[in-house]
């Protein structure tokens, strides 16, 4: 079976996820677009941590550094630094970056799109399984591919993974294309997949986008219950809020490529300090009805965006001070923001 | 059972296209008589030619007749040579075929990886070149390649030689495809001698049809790059290698596919160039001369027959592309 | 004698081998003649054989009663002698006696009358030429004799007997496959398709439609001894492509090319040293005939108009390799001395002159749509077309280009209604004789396909020229008087453009010392390969027979 030691350096106890006043750029043919301002952000292990905001506001990017898929160039970090499982991402070899990703599982926002339409879910899920057991090495790989002893245990695990995401006939959904498979089967396949690897941390982008509201809401528990019962940490991306406060124990909200404000989710919803994060909380549509009040303006251009605070030109408090950056600070335990409405001068 | 009805269909084309080419020919203005009786037959000459040759009779009546004349492998006979057409189109048919399938194979060996490479390192240099490849590549005068390649590779350097399909004598016929008649028959030096004569009308050939198969390959990876399962392996951590070439190239495939089964044709089409200029003895420039000549019988003939292998190119194709793509075979 | 030569060949024989790498060497003394054709040979047949190459072939796997001269005499061939009756009727051929088939057969008086009923009965060209001969009056006197009776007087007998090749009958009934000619069945047309039946100085040794053809020296060839150096060998490999064809020249993969390169080529070959490049002019007589029969071509001074506006020398030397002005139907190397001929000089204010003489107003004529027909796949056809038409619209005439196939071409120039307004077509003259070409202009030469290309014009002081001529005893001074006469009366009408007869450029390697090298008498007849000869001792020679 994967064998979880066989990257010895990952650390259990230090933070999973550590992103300390990330800088990056993006070098594109138009210009320099400065899409990651100052993302600061923490994952220890065992929490799910929320990360919220707007489209376009750099979570994708966020994630897909994460998951190692972000292509750099053009992308380029100019300042902060990056761990994962306390290792500094920065100045790692590839090939030691590309072992680490054994150790996340990722979950997609769309799941009948991320499945590869040609192949059935045994191929492809044995495929990541043998893939994972030959130490990242292509001869290995084709020598266990094509051994029926490594293929029909490598089958085995699978449809064990598809088991413990509660799917009662693994063998006949293993047989299927994913055409031939229901959205929300499609999710659990996903799921299962995510675990062939030995994960530390599972990285979920908005997940049930693309599912109707019944099955999101299984799935959403499925989630809860296999990060519970596998221990792991997690980082959910999402713009709902109501979802964000159901699973995440902390939440952080981004915009503009900054992480505005964190804290743990319910406190953080219900006494909003950033006017970001509160324009977000006004915008979910109420049960007593009555249009939900958007955010007046957009998100900023990334070739020229404004100087100070990114959020300040749709700021209804923006002041003269917004003009500089402001800094982040503790405004209660484990709370902290970045606004110029508080900190030490504006107390 | 689909099997049965899509041989059915095959048939019901084929004689739909015998119909239109024999009803064409014959609706067309145009006389072949003159043509094949020579200069100076008299009007009784003619005459007797037009009796002989059936051509007095109602249309309808001609066409049942030639139809009668199929079923016993009769195609009649050509007025520019007056054998059996389907003796003639034996004869010249494997020529163009060699041509026609070794110029596909080289497109296909060579422009596939080559737009694999395009696609997977975009805007590179090998990405650059074949663009501007398949730009060229398409609208590329054959006839002049074809021309420059004799004198450079033919006359100046004398490597390849400049016409015909093979100096020496030709390998034992079982198929009439040289290069599988030398193999067959263990005859390497008619094998070398066949393959020294194709290297530079095959390359004349591929260019353009690899140049298209390169530009579709490259455009349909990089659709497919750009699809999220593409991303997702990667995420997981996936080796490139694997995704490129067992994930994505199969998907890229399948459209490539159908545009080979377009090219056949065109390239049955370009060949009369080709053979026309290396002097290659096939069966696309005998159709060429026989649209010249009005040559009913052989015009009829020859259609048929390169629709025949059309029709049959297509099918394999076809059924090539539902075996890569399980969604089609599923919707079945 | 014989020992020493022996002793040559082996002492050459060293040399060369000690002086060559070690590949296959070519035999010296077995020179093979490689050249190309750019039309297909797709019969070898005397009677159908159509086009240059077919025609070269054909001349030199047959031979004839009569062998024509450059200097446009006859000269006894097979038969060694004739006589003529009184009333210019009769004609008793003598043969030789020790000329054989190539299957070892002697060539008899049976195998004479064989030949000449089958190109009387099968349609064809040849047969054309001899229609005056009465097929049912062919009388084999003895194994050595034969005599032909005519239907009418008819002064060019002698010069188109050149044409008819002479078969091997007994071969061919031997042969023969199911045909609608009784006894005769096919008269072994289907055999002569791709075997040979003749006597000359090559055999048909390998044929295969499309690609190519070989012919082998006849060891029994008695007629003409072989030039030493000949080919022993010839082998003609079908060329579509005529730049292909140079390519290969240039490579020496051929020896000498059969067809003028165009003109912008000829240089070169010109300009490298190891080429040749001879010059004839040929009997290739090229015009543009017109439909006088519809409006406004019936109009003379129209035709005349028509006539100044073609820039005949462009033509002539920039389409074409150069030629001779043609002055009427027949060129001067034929008519001999004729003075008077009215001529039409390219002239475009006298075109406008004419035009404005004409019956028509000048808003009529425009109504008039004129159609060039060009012969599709033909470039200089084309481009004779636009610069005529274009000469033309400047004169107010609608002419234009229209191309169409060669076939539809000689169809709808067989009948007056749809017989094109121009057509541009050539008469390769095989009678060295003017009767022939000056018929055309009178009605008994009337639609016929092919080479009178569709002329409806005449004119009785002409026909009454003719008849009168065809009485004189042939070659006679009085004769050509009359023949020059008609061609005045005919050029003064101006029912054609008279083009031009071109010149034939061959590039040849210098190897290759003695080639065609002027016009043989009769069309292609420059080309018997036993006239030619190689220096087998030069060094291209040597590399280029094993290419």
């Amino acid at each position: 079976m994967p064998d979880s030691l066989s990257f010895p350096s990952v650390s259990v106890q230090a933070p999973v996820v550590r992103l300390n006043g990330l800088r990056m750029d993006f070098h594109t043919g138009d210009g320099v677009e400065q899409v990651i301002k100052d993302v600061t952000l923490r994952i220890d292990p065992g929490e799910i941590v929320g990360l919220v905001g707007e489209s376009g506001c750099g979570k994708s990017v966020t994630a897909k550094l994460l998951l190692g898929i972000l292509p750099m160039p053009p992308a380029v970090v100019k300042a902060g630094s990056i761990e994962m499982f306390g290792r500094d991402l920065a100045g790692l070899p590839s090939g030691e970056r590309e072992a680490l990703k054994k150790f996340v599982a990722y979950v997609p926002q769309d799941p009948s799109a991320v499945l590869n339409p040609s192949f059935t879910i045994a191929t492809q899920m044995i495929d990541m399984i043998v893939w994972y057991e030959s130490d990242r090495k292509l001869a290995t790989y084709f020598r266990k591919r094509h051994t029926r002893t490594v293929v029909s245990r490598a089958r085995d695990h699978a449809a064990h993974l598809l088991e413990k995401v509660y799917i009662a006939d693994p063998e006949q959904v293993l047989r299927r294309y994913p055409v031939q498979l229901s959205g929300g089967m499609r999710q659990r396949v996903l799921l299962a997949m995510a675990l062939s690897g030995s994960p530390q941390l599972m990285i979920a982008d908005e997940p049930t986008t693309a599912l109707d509201v019944t099955v999101q809401k299984r799935t959403i528990d499925l989630l809860k219950d296999l990060v519970e019962r596998e221990g792991l940490a997690g980082l959910y991306i999402t713009h709902d809020l109501g979802v964000a406060r159901e699973i995440c124990a902390r939440t952080y909200v981004m915009y503009a490529g900054t992480t505005v404000e964190n804290g743990p989710t319910g406190p953080l919803l219900d006494a909003p300090l950033h006017p970001y994060t509160r324009g977000l909380v006004e915008a979910i549509p109420s049960l007593e009805g009555g249009l939900p009040r958007t955010i007046p303006g957009q998100v900023p251009d990334y070739l020229a965006p404004p100087r100070g605070c990114r959020f300040a030109p749709r700021c209804p408090e923006a002041f003269e001070r917004c003009r500089e950056t402001p800094e982040r600070v503790e405004q209660a335990p484990g709370r902290q923001v970045a606004c110029w409405l508080y900190g030490k001068e504006a107390a | 059972m689909r099997f049965l009805r899509r041989v059915l269909n095959m048939l019901v084309v084929l004689l739909f296209v015998s119909l239109l080419m024999f009803v064409l020919v014959r609706v067309l203005p145009g006389d072949p008589v003159g043509a094949a009786l020579g200069d100076g037959a008299t009007k009784e000459q003619v005459e007797k030619f037009r009796v002989q040759m059936g051509m007095d009779k109602p249309l309808q009546v001609q066409y049942l007749a030639y139809l009668r004349g199929l079923l016993d492998g009769n195609f009649g006979v050509s007025l520019m040579e007056p054998r059996d057409v389907g003796t003639i189109v034996r004869e010249r048919l494997p020529a163009t075929l060699e041509l026609v399938l070794c110029s596909l194979a080289l497109a296909i060996v060579v422009g596939v990886p080559l737009g694999i490479l395009a696609a997977t390192h975009r805007n590179g240099p090998v990405d650059q070149a074949s663009r501007l490849w398949s730009l060229t590549g398409v609208s590329f005068p054959n006839f002049w390649a074809a021309l420059m390649l004799q004198l450079v590779l033919g006359a100046a350097l004398s490597l390849v030689p400049i016409t015909g399909r093979i100096t020496g004598p030709p390998p034992e016929h079982i198929t009439g495809l040289y290069l599988v008649d030398a193999l067959l028959s263990g005859n390497f030096k008619a094998m070398g001698d066949a393959a020294r004569h194709l290297i530079t009308p095959t390359i004349v050939l591929a260019v353009g049809p690899l140049a298209q198969i390169t530009s579709m390959i490259r455009s349909s990876m990089l659709d497919e790059l750009a699809k999220p399962y593409v991303g997702f392996s990667q995420a997981v951590g996936m080796p490139r290698f694997l995704i490129n070439y067992k994930y994505v190239l199969r998907n890229a495939f399948s459209s490539t596919l159908t545009l080979i089964g377009f090219l056949f044709p065109l390239m049955i089409g370009g060949a009369f160039v080709v053979e026309k200029v290396f002097a290659w003895p096939g069966v696309a420039r005998f159709g060429a001369d026989a649209i010249l000549a009005n040559d009913y019988n052989a015009i009829v003939g020859v259609t048929l027959v390169i629709c025949l292998f059309v029709v049959v190119v297509n099918f394999v194709t076809e059924e090539l592309y539902v075996a890569l793509d399980p969604r089609i075979r599923l919707e079945r | 004698m014989k020992a020493f030569s022996i002793t040559a060949a082996l002492a050459a024989f060293a040399l060369v081998s000690a002086i060559a790498p070690a590949t296959v060497r070519a035999d010296a003394a077995k020179p093979v003649l490689r050249a190309g054709l750019t039309l297909e040979v797709s019969t070898l047949d005397p009677a159908r054989a159509t086009n240059y190459g077919e025609n070269i072939i054909v001349l030199n796997v047959y031979d004839m009663l009569v062998m024509p001269m450059p200097d446009n005499t006859v000269v006894p061939w097979i038969a060694k002698s004739w006589d003529v009756s009184d009333d210019r009727k009769t004609y008793t051929f003598h043969l030789r006696d020790d000329v054989l088939f190539h299957d070892g057969k002697p060539v008899e008086a049976d195998d004479i009358a064989f030949s000449m009923r089958r190109v009387l009965t099968l349609p064809g060209l040849v047969g054309g030429y001899l229609r005056n001969v009465d097929k049912d009056k062919i009388e084999v006197v003895d194994p050595r004799t034969v005599r032909f009776n005519l239907k009418e007087v008819d002064p060019t007998f002698i010069r188109a007997l050149v044409n008819l090749k002479i078969l091997n009958g007994k071969l061919l009934m031997a042969n023969k496959a199911e045909g609608q000619y009784g006894e005769f069945g096919d008269y072994g047309v289907k055999y002569l398709q791709s075997k040979d039946a003749g006597s000359g100085p090559y055999y048909i040794a390998d044929f295969k439609a499309g690609e190519g053809i070989t012919l082998k020296a006849f060891e029994g060839y008695k007629l003409r001894p072989f030039e030493p150096g000949a080919p022993v060998e010839v082998k003609l490999r079908i060329i579509p492509e005529i730049v292909t064809l140079e390519n290969k020249m240039l490579a020496g993969e051929f020896d000498v090319s059969l067809v003028s390169p165009s003109p912008p080529r000829v240089k070169i070959f010109a300009d490298n040293p190891k080429f040749a490049v001879d010059q004839w002019p040929t009997l290739n007589n090229y015009y543009v005939v017109m439909n006088t029969t519809k409006p406004p071509l019936d109009d003379v001074n129209v035709r005349k108009a028509i006539s100044h506006a073609f820039d005949a020398s462009t033509a002539m030397n920039k389409i074409y390799s150069g030629g001779i002005r043609l002055k009427g139907p027949v060129p001067e190397a034929l008519l001999g001395k004729c003075e008077g001929i009215a001529t039409y000089e390219y002239d475009m204010k006298k075109a406008a002159e004419y035009i404005a003489k004409s019956k028509y107003s000048a808003d009529d004529l425009k109504k008039f749509k004129l159609e060039y027909a060009s012969t599709a796949g033909s470039e200089p056809f084309e481009k004779v077309g636009l610069l005529l038409t274009l000469n033309l619209k400047r004169i107010g005439l609608n002419a234009e280009v229209k191309t169409v196939r060669w076939t539809d071409i000689v169809a709808a120039q067989t009948k007056p209604e749809s017989a094109y307004p121009f057509v541009f077509f050539y008469d390769s003259a095989r009678v060295r004789h003017p009767s022939p070409l000056l018929s055309f202009y009178t009605k008994k030469g009337w639609g016929a396909p092919y080479p009178s290309g569709g002329i409806y014009w005449e004119n009785p002081e002409v026909t009454a020229l003719m008849d009168k001529a065809s009485l004189l005893p042939d070659g006679a001074p009085e004769q050509y008087a009359l023949y020059c006469e008609a061609q005045k009366k005919i050029a003064a009408e101006a029912p054609a453009i008279f083009a031009h007869n071109d010149i034939r450029v061959q590039p040849r390697w210098k190897y290759l010392v003695k080639a065609a090298k002027q016009d043989g008498g009769s069309s292609q007849y420059e080309y018997r390969f036993e006239t030619f000869r190689f220096d087998t001792k030069d060094p291209d020679f040597v590399a280029n027979q094993s290419k």
